[in-house]
């Protein structure tokens, strides 16, 4: 294998050298930059920056960097402009060959319109080729409310084309996707288990992220290794001002403070800092929750009220500084856990007890050198760790009527780690292409280990490896038509060939307002959880890698859609999508206990859908409406029969799959200190495998030696039946405070304030007669409030 | 090596147990739900070719939802039950009887909640003995060949229920020299089986028998000899091939059972309904099963250690 990654990189070197041999005999000048945020340093993306009096100009990246080719020798004015912010401009001079640095710090204050010739989102409209993308802020994150606090999966939930299995369960159903086809990444860090307490909430803290940008199907080769949806979440940049530690504060050359916001809420607490450190700027965010204190304080009152001995807690950092004007260092950290502990012994007694320990989370950590090699060649050199474990440690301990000891204890653990290499390069050949390149190595290590009293029953350690090379070039081949197209090649060391994967997109504009949009693509994944698709909760991602026996899970997307251009701040898109699942893989429900190869098979799916949007962005009153209609059908042959048949439950739509979903999100800002805000989901009630008939036995727990124990319940087919439909609304309420100097918000919302019964699970009690059904709901009626301040 | 069995389960149980706890519960009426249900009949055979008295074949109804379903009106007594050799020589018919197996339980009261701070001597008193009626063995003057099929069928209002089946080979113990063998005559009506004895000091005793890439799960039954501290019979399924008996010292009855391939779907498979034709080897109106638990019955002396 890496003979054939080394003939690769040489073909590329050879076209690479060919590429840059041209571009050096442009004897134009060069404008380059960067375009930032004046009071936090965050990049503003896709700036509109301009040469006044020309028709020369560039729109900046996700990293706020644009370039301008081909300027001839002159005095210019550059002007940048984007919404919210006033434009800047400036006088250069440009010399025949010279690389100039322009870089803006733009002062957010109201849009003036007529300022804003063109903005940076009629830009996105007219040039990027993307679909089903959309973006949410850290204030649209905010609107919507959650359980406890503000949480991105919440609000990803509420987009079109995505799911929510239960009011329980943040993980996102995507296009009919399970929730491990969906690469969450970090900064560009990959996290595998991004959930806290089952997956009640999202594992990252909102008040460190900037933004989240999140692509439901056709993401371009510069992502891999999933198979359903990107949601890229960027963390903040942290405010450089500083002047909290005054000025005689001796180290404030590299370190000061800006600013530290709290958040205390009925069950968590979060805290925030930011600030300048050398030649650049930190964050840094903690939260912990303390559902276990508060219960235990109302348990110490009134000993009928149940303790809750589980908390969790995460610390997120991030620090960049500009090494020189051509080489910023990016360093970055994320550490989660969980932590449930049962203790069962009885008060003043030592003759029974069990101890029941179990911690878990997401660790990462990733330093990323950003280099402008030349104007129109960014490199970004990656080294980053991703850690996800889990452990458990039961013990039950006892006393024999003489007095000894005996202690019965197990132990679980499984770990994923993931060291990962990478190297991008960003090249602007020249105003039509842009090309990107990029090579990903990834080294895995898997572990699983079970010990009882002492006795290893299985201790698997793998260390599968997957390296990843992709090409991509966006072509503006007019100033109608937009293409995009790439390759991404994987070699994954437990399979015997390499897997492509060929993507390509377009834009359209056939009218001045309205564009078509589109991809089709294939896309591989090489690891996957083996969480069971009914499970009500999502406890743990269970990740393991594609085994040597199968091939990587395979499907393909293609998108189309039309977007209209309202006016800025506002996106209108109306999406189709069609995505055949060519391999997936499934738990083997009748492998055996021996055989290693039959642990998983693999089978066939098809989601289609149908998606629209209409998002408000700017003003009093934003948010969005969003409708989608979504079909998804697995076929697997679960009972081993080499045949696929319905009636053996083997066609299927999963547990997920919810064919109308309807969204409203509303927040109205009253005036500058209050705010209300509504959300509504309205969809189709999730399938569920009826109860049709009953019978004595057919309990699994040694049914053959207790036949008559239980009467339990005779299934119809697979997901044969619906649940009722799904309703309901949120309201918030939020209003600024000013208290002693300092900034704060008090917030208080209500879920599910229509107090709809959303059934969760039909629980059948048969020893009555005739049988009873019992509905288990979701969330009820549930008011909380928080407050904030920034100091 | 044996493999995971997903031990997250329980802990995700756990946790929603908790939600659930929260959560708001009504009742739904039954017209909310269409059921087209016809009664079926359900058939299990479990043989047990090391101890063929034992083998019980039940015979039962299954209910509409509306139905009045009781022990009562559960068992069909007039079925004719036969077994045969996979060519359609007969071994043995099979006849009703009204006590023809049992197991304990524990028999709560409607108001009585089990309480985890009780000593555990006193769980005792709550143990009970359910007897249920099933078809039996008329002749046990046969053995089931591991290497043979054999075929059950049963005969209800005139309509024939057939399925196969083949015995898998109990274990045999390795490294292990017992200090008796002998016949057990058991409980009448159990037929006889061989017993080992063997004595273990309580820090190593373990058994192990070889690894079968072909086995399924194992079934393991302990029993204490000791009516003052008898807690009832301890059963649960196993992957093996080592069981660490982690015992204090005693006596104690144990059971190792080899499944063969239609007792572990039929009873095991837990991802598929009963009804599902990955654990139905019936067809037309009858669902379950006929195979075997193959058991190696051992009792073990357990000493403290440094006794040996």
């Amino acid at each position: 294998m890496i003979k054939v990654i080394i003939r690769i990189l040489r073909k590329y070197a050879v076209v690479l050298l060919g590429f840059i041999c041209t571009a050096q005999a442009v004897t134009a000048a060069t404008i380059s930059g960067f375009v930032k945020d004046g009071e936090t340093t965050d990049p503003l993306a896709y700036a509109n920056v301009v040469l006044k009096g020309t028709q020369q100009g560039a729109t900046t990246d996700q990293r706020g960097y644009y370039v301008i080719h081909n300027v001839s020798p002159g005095t210019y004015t550059v002007t940048v402009s984007y919404i919210g912010y006033a434009s800047e401009d400036t006088t250069v001079q440009a010399n025949a060959g010279s690389q100039l640095r322009v870089d803006f710090n733009l002062i957010p204050q109201n849009i003036q319109g007529e300022e804003v010739v063109v903005t940076a989102n009629r830009l996105r409209f007219e040039k990027v080729v993307e679909t089903s993308r959309i973006n949410l802020t850290t204030r649209e994150l905010e609107i919507v409310p959650a359980f406890v606090e503000a949480d991105i999966f919440r609000s990803i939930q509420m987009l079109p084309g995505v799911v929510s299995q239960n009011d329980f369960s943040a993980a996102l159903v995507v296009r009919g996707g399970s929730p491990d086809e969906n690469l969450i990444l970090l900064d560009g860090i990959e996290v595998y288990n991004p959930y806290h307490f089952g997956g009640i909430f999202s594992a990252f803290n909102t008040d460190a992220i900037r933004d989240a940008d999140f692509q439901a199907g056709g993401f371009p080769v510069r992502y891999g290794g999933r198979l359903s949806s990107v949601l890229e979440i960027s963390t903040k940049e942290g405010n450089p001002r500083g002047g909290m530690l005054g000025e005689n504060w001796p180290l404030k050359k590299y370190w000061d403070i800006t600013g530290m916001s709290f958040d205390v809420s009925l069950l968590s607490s979060k805290a925030f800092v930011e600030g300048p450190i050398y030649n650049g700027s930190y964050i840094f965010s903690a939260r912990r929750t303390y559902f276990d204190k508060v219960a235990e304080f109302f348990h110490s009152m009134n000993d009928t009220i149940p303790t809750i001995p589980y908390y969790f807690y995460d610390l997120q950092w991030k620090a960049h500084s500009q090494i020189t004007q051509s080489h910023r260092l990016d360093v970055q950290g994320y550490h989660g856990a969980d932590n449930l502990t049962l203790d069962f012994s009885t008060p003043g007694s030592e003759s029974q007890s069990i101890d029941f320990n179990w911690v878990w989370g997401n660790t990462t950590n990733s330093a990323i050198l950003k280099s402008i090699i030349r104007p129109n060649l960014v490199a970004e050199t990656m080294i980053a760790q991703s850690v996800y474990d889990f452990d458990v440690d039961f013990s039950q301990t006892s006393r024999d009527s003489t007095g000894n000891k005996v202690t019965t204890r197990f132990l679980i653990r499984n770990a994923l780690y993931d060291l990962t290499f990478g190297e991008k390069i960003d090249w602007k050949i020249n105003e039509s292409h842009r090309m990107q390149l990029g090579l990903e190595h990834k080294q895995f290590q898997f572990e699983f280990s079970f010990n009882n009293d002492g006795v290893t029953y299985l201790d698997e350690d793998r260390t599968p490896q997957l390296t990843s090379l992709y090409a991509q070039d966006t072509w503006q081949l007019n100033v109608l038509l937009n293409l995009q197209f790439g390759v991404r090649t994987s070699f994954y060391s437990l399979s015997d060939r390499p897997w492509f994967d060929l993507r390509g997109g377009f834009k359209y504009r056939i009218r001045e307002n309205t564009a078509l949009k589109g991809s089709v693509g294939s896309y591989s994944q090489f690891l996957f959880t083996s969480n069971q698709d009914d499970a009500i909760l999502r406890i743990v991602d269970f990740w393991l890698p594609v085994p040597e026996y199968q091939d990587p899970q395979r499907a393909i997307h293609y998108v189309l859609g039309v977007e209209q251009w309202i006016g800025d701040g506002h996106k209108l898109s109306l999406e189709g999508y069609y995505k055949p699942y060519l391999n997936v893989l499934d738990t083997n429900p009748i492998q055996s206990v021996y055989n290693e190869t039959d642990d998983y098979i693999a089978g066939t799916g098809l989601a289609y859908g149908l998606e629209t949007i209409f998002k408000r962005s700017v003003g009093d009153l934003t948010g969005w409406v969003s409708y989608t209609y979504s079909h998804i059908k697995k076929r697997i042959d679960l009972d081993g029969d080499e045949t696929i048949e319905k009636s053996s439950g083997e066609v299927y739509s999963p547990k997920y799959d919810k064919e109308h979903n309807f969204n409203l999100v509303l927040n109205y800002r009253l005036n500058k200190k209050n705010a209300v805000g509504l959300s509504w989901n309205w969809s189709s009630g999730q399938p569920y495998t009826p109860v049709i008939g009953k019978m004595y036995g057919g309990s699994n727990t040694n049914g053959w030696y207790r036949p008559y124990l239980a009467q339990t319940s005779l299934s119809g087919d697979k997901h044969s039946a619906q649940y009722p439909a799904y309703v309901r609304g949120d309201i918030n309420y939020t209003r600024q405070l000013d208290w002693f100097g300092w900034d704060g918000q008090f917030k208080f919302q209500i879920l599910n304030f229509t107090n709809h019964f959303n059934v969760l699970l039909y629980q059948w009690n048969h020893a009555e007669l005739p049988s009873q059904v019992t509905a288990t709901s979701m969330f009820p009626i549930i008011p909380t409030f928080g407050v904030s301040f920034n100091i | 090596m044996m493999k995971k069995k997903r031990p997250y389960h329980f802990i995700a149980l756990l946790i929603l147990g908790m939600f659930l706890g929260v959560s708001c519960e009504k009742n739904v009426p039954l017209s909310n739900f269409d059921f087209e249900y016809a009664p079926e009949y359900k058939i299990e055979g479990d043989f047990f070719p090391t101890n063929l008295g034992k083998s019980v074949v039940r015979v039962d109804r299954t209910f509409t939802i509306e139905d009045s379903m009781s022990l009562n009106n559960v068992h069909v007594k007039d079925a004719s039950v036969k077994l045969r050799t996979e060519s359609g020589d007969m071994l043995s018919t099979l006849s009703w009887q009204d006590t023809a197996a049992a197991y304990p339980y524990f028999n709560f009261d409607e108001d009585e909640q089990f309480d985890p701070t009780i000593p555990p001597d006193s769980l005792a008193t709550f143990l009970d003995t359910m007897y249920y009626g099933a078809y039996k063995l008329d002749d046990l003057d046969f053995a089931l060949e591991n290497t043979q099929s054999y075929e059950l069928q049963v005969t209800i209002d005139g309509e024939n229920y057939v399925t196969s089946f083949s015995p898998y080979p109990a274990v045999e113990f390795t490294n292990f020299e017992p200090d008796s063998v002998t016949d057990c005559p058991c409980e009448t009506g159990l037929g006889t089986h061989a017993l080992i004895h063997k004595t273990m000091a309580s820090d190593t005793a373990r058994l192990r028998w070889p690894e079968d890439p072909d086995a399924h799960l194992y079934t393991v039954y302990v029993h204490e000899e000791n009516p003052e501290t008898d807690l009832g019979p301890q059963l649960f399924t196993f992957p093996g091939p080592v069981f660490n008996l982690g015992m204090l010292p005693g006596t104690y009855d144990i059971i190792i059972g080899t499944m063969n391939e239609t007792f572990y779907r039929h009873y095991y498979l837990s991802d598929f309904p009963p009804n599902h034709e990955a654990r139905n080897f019936f067809d037309g109106n009858a669902l379950g099963y006929a195979g075997t638990l193959s058991e190696t019955y051992v009792r073990i002396h357990v000493v403290p250690p440094g006794e040996m």
